[in-house]
C-alpha cells in the first residue's frame, strides 16, 4: 500500500517538477546541494527557532520586518536540506506535502539576501547554539549567483574585477598617477615591484579613488618605521567581488592573483588595507578558496601598525583633543579578530576616545558591507538600517568618528548626511600618520 | 619669504586667521573651478570670502555649508561603481569647497586652507588620470604662487 502511494507520488512529483523546472532554478538547486557541507547540515539540525538572531540584525531592528530575520534569509538552503536530508522532509516530499524551492523563491531571496544582509555576522555571535548564520548566507549567495539572481551593480563590479583587475575599473595607470602625485607632494618614493621586500601592501579601489591620502599615510609611516615594503603592479587590488557576490570560483581567481604577485616578489607578508571584506577574503577565506596554504603571512594594516608601535619603531607625538569614537568594521574586528589593535593605536594619539555602547566584536554594522553599498536598489533599506548607528552616535555626542574601512567611511558619510548630522569621519592610518614624530 | 615647499606652505596657512584662510581657500578653488561648474560651488565661494557680521550672514553661511556638504557626499564614487575620473574630480572640488566653509567651532579650522589645497591636488590628479597625460601638472606649485600673492597683499 505504501509503495503504491509513493509510486503515485513519484509520478505527480515528476510531472509537477517538469512543469516548473527551469534552467536557472536547476542551477540554483545544484549549487545549494553542492554547498551543503557538514557544517551547514549540523547548523540546520541545531536551529531551535528562537529568533534571537533577529534582535542582533540591524536590518530587522530598524524595519521590524520579520523577513530580515537572519535565519530566514537561509530558507532556500533550509528547504533543500529538509527535503533531502531529513526523514520527514523526504517523506513529505514523496507525498507531495512539502513546498519545494521554486524560481520565485530565488527571486524573492535575492532581495532579502543581497539588500538586507551586510554579512556583518552579528547574528552568528548571538546564536545560542553556535550557528554561523553568515556562513550559510554566503552559501545561499553562491546559489543565487549561479542562478543569475544577483544585483546588477554587483554583477558589473565582479565582471570588472575579473577583466580589469578592479571592481571599480581602476587600472594600473590610474594607480601610477596617484603614486606620482603622492611622490611629488611628499618627496617620498612609493616602491613598486621590489623583489625581496618584506611586505607587499594591497590597496582597495575605494582608497585609490576616494582616499588616496591612505597611500601617502602608508609611505610616511613605513619610511618613519623603516619598513621594507612594495606594491605589486600585477596584484594591487585587495577587494574580492567573488566573495561579495557569492562566487567562489571568481573569489579564488582573485586570491590567486595576489598569491602569484606575492610569490613573484618573494615577500614574507601581504598587508590587507583598510577594507573589511578584503581582509576576510585574503586572510581567512583565501587558502580555502584556492585549496592550499600560503607561503607568506597575511597581516592587517592595523595589526602591523600596532606591532610597529609596540616595538618602538613607530613613534607618535601629540594627541587629538576632540571627543572621538571608533567605528569597528565588522569583517576586520568581529570576523577578523583585530579588536585590540585599533584601540591601542587610537589611545596613543587621542586623549578623549570614547567607545560606543556596543563596540568591538559586538559592534553594529554601518549597513553597507557585503556588497550592499554597491547595490543601488538597496539604498533606501541601507539608510534605514543606518538608524542603528545613528542612535549609537546620538548617545555619544562625538566630534569625530575614526574607522578603518573605506566603505564604512562612505556609507556612514551618506547616513550622516541623510540625518543632517555633521561629524567628520577619518581613517585610522591617516590619523596615525598625522602624529608621526618628525625626523 | 617665498613659499615653495609644503612645510612652509602649511606653516603660513596655520598663521592666518579663519577669515583669511577662507579667502585663500576660495582662491585655491577658483583656480580649478573648471573641474566642477556646479553653481553651488560658485555660490559657496562667494560666501566663503565674506566676513560674518550679522545673524543673516551666519544663516547664509550655514545654508551654503549644508548644501556643499550634501554635494560632496553625493558625488563620491560608490563602492563597486565604475570609476568616472571627471566626476571624481568634481567630487574633490566639492570637498575642497566644503573645507572652505568649515565652521569656526571645529578645532581643526586652522588647517582649513591646507585641507582645501590637498583635495584640489587630488582633483587635478583625477584630471590627469582621465587625460592619460604622463606629465604632472603640479597643482602644488600653482598653490604656492597663490599663497605668495595672497600674503604679499
Amino acid at each position: 500500500m505504501v509503495e503504491e502511494v509513493l509510486a503515485h507520488s513519484d509520478y505527480i512529483d515528476k510531472y509537477t517538477r517538469e512543469l516548473v523546472m527551469s534552467e536557472r532554478l536547476e542551477r540554483g538547486l545544484q549549487t545549494l546541494r553542492a554547498q551543503m557541507d557538514t557544517k551547514v547540515k549540523s547548523f540546520f539540525s541545531s536551529c531551535v527557532h528562537c529568533g534571537i538572531c533577529a534582535e542582533a540584525c540591524l536590518f530587522y531592528t530598524e524595519t521590524n520586518d520579520p523577513r530580515y530575520t537572519p535565519i530566514y534569509k537561509t530558507e532556500p538552503m533550509r528547504k533543500v536540506w529538509q527535503e533531502e536530508y531529513t526523514f520527514w522532509g523526504k517523506f513529505g516530499k514523496k507525498l507531495g506535502l512539502t513546498k519545494s524551492l521554486t524560481e520565485a523563491d530565488l527571486a524573492n531571496w535575492e532581495e532579502l539576501v543581497y539588500d538586507g544582509c551586510s554579512m556583518c555576522s552579528r547574528c552568528s555571535m548571538v546564536c545560542p547554539v553556535g550557528i554561523d548564520i553568515a556562513y550559510i548566507i554566503r552559501k545561499v549567495k553562491e546559489a543565487l549567483a549561479a542562478s543569475e539572481y544577483s544585483p546588477e551593480g554587483l554583477v558589473a563590479a565582479t565582471k570588472r574585477a575579473v577583466e580589469i583587475g578592479s571592481p571599480m575599473g581602476v587600472k594600473l595607470v590610474a594607480l601610477q598617477a596617484q603614486i606620482k602625485h603622492v611622490e611629488a607632494d611628499t618627496g617620498l618614493s612609493i616602491p613598486m615591484d621590489v623583489e625581496g621586500a618584506d611586505y607587499l601592501a594591497l590597496l582597495s579601489s575605494m582608497e585609490i579613488i576616494n582616499f588616496p591620502e591612505y597611500i601617502e599615510a602608508l609611505a610616511r609611516i613605513f619610511k618613519h618605521a623603516g619598513v621594507s615594503w612594495t606594491l605589486c603592479s600585477e596584484a594591487f587590488e585587495a577587494t574580492n567581488s567573488g566573495l561579495q557576490i557569492g562566487n567562489s570560483v571568481v573569489a579564488a581567481e582573485l586570491v590567486e592573483r595576489v598569491v602569484a604577485g606575492a610569490y613573484k616578489l618573494k615577500v614574507k607578508y601581504v598587508i590587507s588595507p583598510e577594507c573589511g571584506h578584503a581582509f576576510s577574503a585574503i586572510r581567512w577565506d583565501g587558502p580555502n578558496f584556492i585549496g592550499r596554504a600560503y607561503d607568506f603571512k597575511v597581516i592587517h594594516i592595523l595589526e602591523l601598525l600596532e606591532e610597529l608601535r609596540n616595538s618602538g619603531r613607530l613613534k607618535t607625538s601629540g594627541k587629538e583633543t576632540e571627543r572621538l569614537t571608533f567605528h569597528d568594521p565588522c569583517q576586520i574586528v568581529r570576523r577578523g579578530g583585530v579588536e585590540a589593535q585599533p584601540r591601542q593605536l587610537l589611545k596613543s594619539v587621542a586623549e578623549n576616545f570614547v567607545e560606543m555602547t556596543d563596540h568591538g566584536r559586538m559592534n553594529w554594522c554601518c549597513g553597507g558591507g557585503g556588497g550592499v553599498s554597491a547595490n543601488e536598489r538597496a539604498e533606501g533599506l541601507r539608510l534605514k538600517a543606518f538608524n542603528r548607528k545613528k542612535s549609537q552616535l546620538d548617545e555619544l555626542n562625538v566630534d569625530t568618528i575614526v574607522t578603518a574601512c573605506a566603505n564604512c567611511r562612505l556609507v556612514m558619510e551618506e547616513g550622516l548626511e541623510e540625518n543632517e548630522m555633521d561629524i567628520p569621519i577619518v581613517g585610522l592610518t591617516e590619523v596615525i600618520a598625522e602624529h608621526l614624530v618628525e625626523d | 619669504m617665498l613659499i615653495n615647499n609644503d612645510q612652509d606652505f602649511k606653516k603660513a596657512i596655520s598663521e592666518l586667521n579663519i577669515t583669511d584662510q577662507r579667502k585663500l581657500a576660495a582662491k585655491f578653488v577658483e583656480s580649478v573651478l573648471y573641474l566642477n561648474p556646479d553653481p553651488l560651488i560658485k555660490n559657496a565661494l562667494e560666501i566663503a570670502g565674506k566676513k560674518i557680521v550679522s545673524d543673516s550672514d551666519k544663516k547664509e553661511f550655514e545654508a551654503a555649508y549644508k548644501n556643499i556638504k550634501s554635494l560632496a557626499v553625493n558625488t563620491y564614487t560608490a563602492c563597486g561603481g565604475d570609476a568616472d575620473w571627471p566626476a571624481q574630480a568634481a567630487h574633490f572640488i566639492a570637498t575642497a569647497t566644503k573645507a572652505c566653509l568649515t565652521p569656526a567651532e571645529r578645532l581643526d579650522s586652522n588647517k582649513l586652507a591646507w585641507k582645501c589645497a590637498m583635495q584640489l591636488r587630488m582633483a587635478k590628479n583625477c584630471e590627469m588620470i582621465e587625460s592619460d597625460n604622463d606629465v604632472i601638472d603640479n597643482e602644488a606649485q600653482n598653490q604656492y604662487i597663490i599663497i605668495n600673492d595672497f600674503i604679499r597683499k
